[in-house]
């Protein structure tokens, strides 16, 4: 059988026709014939399927109705044109002949070119239905395929956690984007214009970034392949609304069909953002300690320098108005800067960096207006005292004071042992004159000045604050310093530690007290040393809980047994120097103030062995301040 | 790239001239000239014929808009980084539509400057030199023409 040639399978009961038919199609077609209704099911049931059936209507054994029924109601079969070929010839026959599904009906006798156009149009008529069916059942699946496609893109895309939207060149945000975009811009962005989908968010400046954008878009091909990366780069790279920050991408796509897209990608990087800066002021804070304590002398001496030139020099400069006078402040301020730079000093950076601004605009002599309008714009910087601030917050770290120079006069470090060989080295050589001062002066050399005492002390404060889970303590030493002898004054130096560490553990509240009294949450420890006559006077303060006076008077009630005539009749004073008695401040666990006074009475003995006296004063919530008095008498100290 | 190129650094302010001539001296080009203005840019560039040149975009004599549309018009081929401060974009823009070649935003940033230089120079150096012998050679013979 020719493969290319159609197949048609003719019914007939009647030799004769079968035979004229056969003659006039054999040429045409592959043809396969029945002799009534039964065996031309039997042919197309062991098949292969014709295409096309010419089929008589009255046959003896199965009439052509019934083999067109037959066939139209399998599935299999269905699409097989059937065209009846009837000798019946009345309308009505042709009617029911088509309603069973028939495609054409010729009438016998037939002329034989009308058979054969007839036939060969409904092959044709039923191939193209073929290949239209193919091709719709094909696209069907590509539908699919392509809205599963979709599907998976936009789960990727709506999953990404970033917000991506594309423009036209119209700068319209197209339809497709991400969900994130909802979750950004709280509105649908399809359709809007990119000023809309960006008002108010800080970073992106209406004018010129639409101007940016609209210029890339009508940039020439080579131009965009040459500078698309510079104009991108002009674009924010951060955006920021309500507190939130996004970092943006831009990518321009090229495409033949589509022509020129800008893809925008949007991703909130607040809280990247906000772990990074706090890590980078850690870092920064860090490594400026660490230069100041390293260069400690270099930085007083550029502390003091900028102290005097942003308070007095500047001003002389710029009254003057003088553009040389201007050159040289202009010249200094840059050097300040890169001083204070060189230490991570931030904030006095940052202020210079503003006076260096201003001052970079200036290119001539200045009018006694201009000069004044200066005098009032540097004042306004307060540069002086954005140095003392931050030179505060330094000591507050390092934990002594830079600026005075009470603590840091001339100091060097000694060894003990070198000390002791130079003396033993003095007192065998007999030829020294005045040896007994030389002596008594190497003796003093290994006094201890009470304020690194204290600052021990206050570092010591600031760890066991942090230990005892309350906000690390800020401590302050002021005054003028005092070196005592270590074999007279060595314990009551060592009985301090016990009035720092009741300050922290007893006066000092954690930090949810302190938020609730109002108060900063970092307690604040002050040391004051002052000369009083012969007497030196130690204050040492702190801002905590204070004592409670009412209820010292009730445990005082409950330790001695006092009647509430004998406690009212107590003052004040000598509550708290009962809370100074050691029996009183040891007892068990239930007294609000056991440990508490333990030592200040520790305190208070090494105190007496010294002469020295202790004065308590104390306010509820307000803090408690501790004086300490001592003599200064013979050679057991120097100022 | 390992090539020398010269460079030509205009800006009005001192400090930031010498900012820049550290830096590209620290990648190991030559700073072969200087100006405290834009008004005789295409002059220079003639007589020094730098491979790059950094521009200062405000400037009191001439503005580097101005400097750098003279050059391109009669240098179209001279590579330009222009030097902006914050809050200049559109200054940039023009400049870019002017043909400059990027542009480094103020205070500078080392690694940002090296970079852009990289970028600019990278490629197209080459094209340049060729520009470079030519120009040259004219320079030469007009010296010689007369002696």
């Amino acid at each position: 059988m020719d493969q290319k040639k159609s197949t048609i399978l003719l019914v007939d009961d009647d030799l004769m026709n079968l035979t004229i038919l056969s003659s006039l199609l054999e040429e045409k077609y592959n043809l396969m014939i029945a002799r009534g209704g039964k065996q031309a099911l039997d042919i197309i049931e062991t098949g292969p399927l014709p295409d096309l059936v010419l089929l008589d209507i009255m046959m003896p054994d199965l009439d052509g109705y019934s083999v067109c029924t037959l066939l139209k109601s399998e599935e299999a079969t269905k699409d097989i044109p059937v065209i009846f070929i009837s000798a019946i010839g009345h309308s009505m026959d042709e009617e029911e002949g088509l309603n069973l599904g028939a495609v054409d009906f010729i009438k016998k006798p037939f002329v034989p070119s009308i058979v054969l156009a007839r036939v060969d149009t409904q092959l044709k008529l039923a191939n193209s239905l073929r290949e239209l069916k193919d091709l719709y059942s094909k696209s069907t699946i590509m539908n699919r395929l392509i809205k599963y496609k979709n599907h998976q893109i936009e789960m990727i895309l709506n999953h990404s956690g970033e917000g991506y939207m594309v423009l036209d060149q119209d700068l319209i945000v197209q339809s497709e984007y991400s969900k994130e975009c909802d979750k950004i811009f709280g509105f649908e962005i399809s359709g809007k214009r990119i000023l809309e989908v960006f008002n108010g968010f800080s970073g992106y400046d209406p004018k010129a970034d639409t101007e940016i954008l609209t210029e890339l878009f009508e940039l020439s091909d080579r131009e965009l392949r040459e500078k698309v990366d510079v104009y991108l780069e002009l674009l924010p790279e951060e955006l920021e609304k309500a507190g939130q920050i996004y970092n943006v991408r831009y990518n321009m796509i090229m495409t033949e069909n589509i022509g020129k897209r800008l893809l925008i990608v949007l991703k909130n990087i607040t809280e990247k953002k906000q772990l990074q800066q706090r890590l980078d002021d850690e870092r920064k804070k860090l490594r400026m300690i660490v230069n100041i304590v390293t260069n400690i002398d270099n930085y007083r001496s550029i502390l003091n320098k900028a102290m005097t030139f942003f308070g007095r020099t500047i001003f002389e400069g710029v009254e003057k108005g003088e553009y040389c006078y201007l050159l040289n402040i202009y010249i200094q301020t840059h050097t300040l800067k890169g001083l204070f730079g060189q230490y991570n000093i931030q904030p006095i950076y940052n202020v210079l960096d503003k006076l260096e601004i201003l001052l970079d605009s200036i290119h001539e002599d200045l009018s006694e207006s201009q000069s004044r309008q200066l005098v009032n714009d540097i004042k306004e910087l307060d540069i002086v005292n954005c140095i003392k601030r931050t030179n505060e917050k330094i000591e507050e770290t390092i934990g002594f004071e830079m600026l005075s120079d009470a603590c840091f006069n001339n100091h060097f470090i000694v060894n003990q042992n070198n000390l002791e060989r130079i003396k033993e080295k003095i007192m065998a050589d007999s030829c020294i004159e005045g040896k007994d001062v030389i002596l008594a002066q190497i003796d003093q050399l290994k006094y201890i000045s009470l304020c690194n005492t204290l600052r021990s002390l206050c570092e010591y404060s600031k760890k066991l604050s942090m230990e005892l889970g309350k906000e690390k303590v800020i401590t302050r030493i002021k005054g003028e310093d005092v070196f005592l002898d270590p074999v007279h004054f060595g314990p009551f130096l060592d009985s301090l530690v016990h009035l720092f560490r009741n300050i922290v553990d007893h006066g000092i509240e954690p930090p949810q007290d302190r938020y609730r009294k109002g108060k900063e949450l970092a307690g604040r420890i002050e040391c004051d040393i002052r000369f009083e006559k012969d007497q030196v006077l130690l204050t040492i303060s702190d801002d905590g809980k204070g004592i409670d006076i009412d209820e010292l008077k009730g445990s005082i009630k409950a330790f001695k047994g006092f009647t509430d005539e004998q406690i009212d009749k107590l003052s004040d004073e000598q509550a708290m120097a009962i809370l100074l008695e050691e029996r009183f401040s040891s007892i068990g666990d239930e007294n609000a103030f056991s440990g508490g006074g333990m030592g200040l009475s520790a305190v208070k003995r090494a105190l007496d062995e010294i002469e020295g006296s202790f004065q308590l004063y104390s306010e509820k919530d307000k803090g408690t301040r501790f004086e300490v008095r001592f003599d200064m008498k013979g050679d057991e100290y120097y100022r | 790239m390992s090539t020398i190129a010269k460079i030509l650094i205009v800006d009005d302010n001192y400090l930031m001239r010498r900012t820049i001539e550290r830096i590209v001296r620290e990648m190991g080009h030559e700073v072969v000239g200087e100006l405290d203005n834009g008004k005789h840019l295409p002059f220079k560039f003639r007589e020094l014929i730098p491979d790059l040149i950094t521009l200062d975009i405000v400037m009191a004599e001439k503005t580097g808009l101005e400097a750098l549309k003279e050059l391109k018009d009669q240098y179209p081929f001279a590579k330009v980084i222009m030097v902006t401060s914050i809050g200049q974009k559109r200054k940039v823009l023009q400049a870019l539509k002017f043909g400059a070649d990027h542009f480094v935003v103020k205070p500078i940033n080392e690694e940002k400057l090296k970079s852009v230089i990289n970028q600019v120079l990278g490629p197209v150096k080459a094209v340049i030199k060729v520009e470079v012998k030519n120009n040259n050679q004219d320079l030469t013979e007009e010296n010689k023409s007369p002696g």
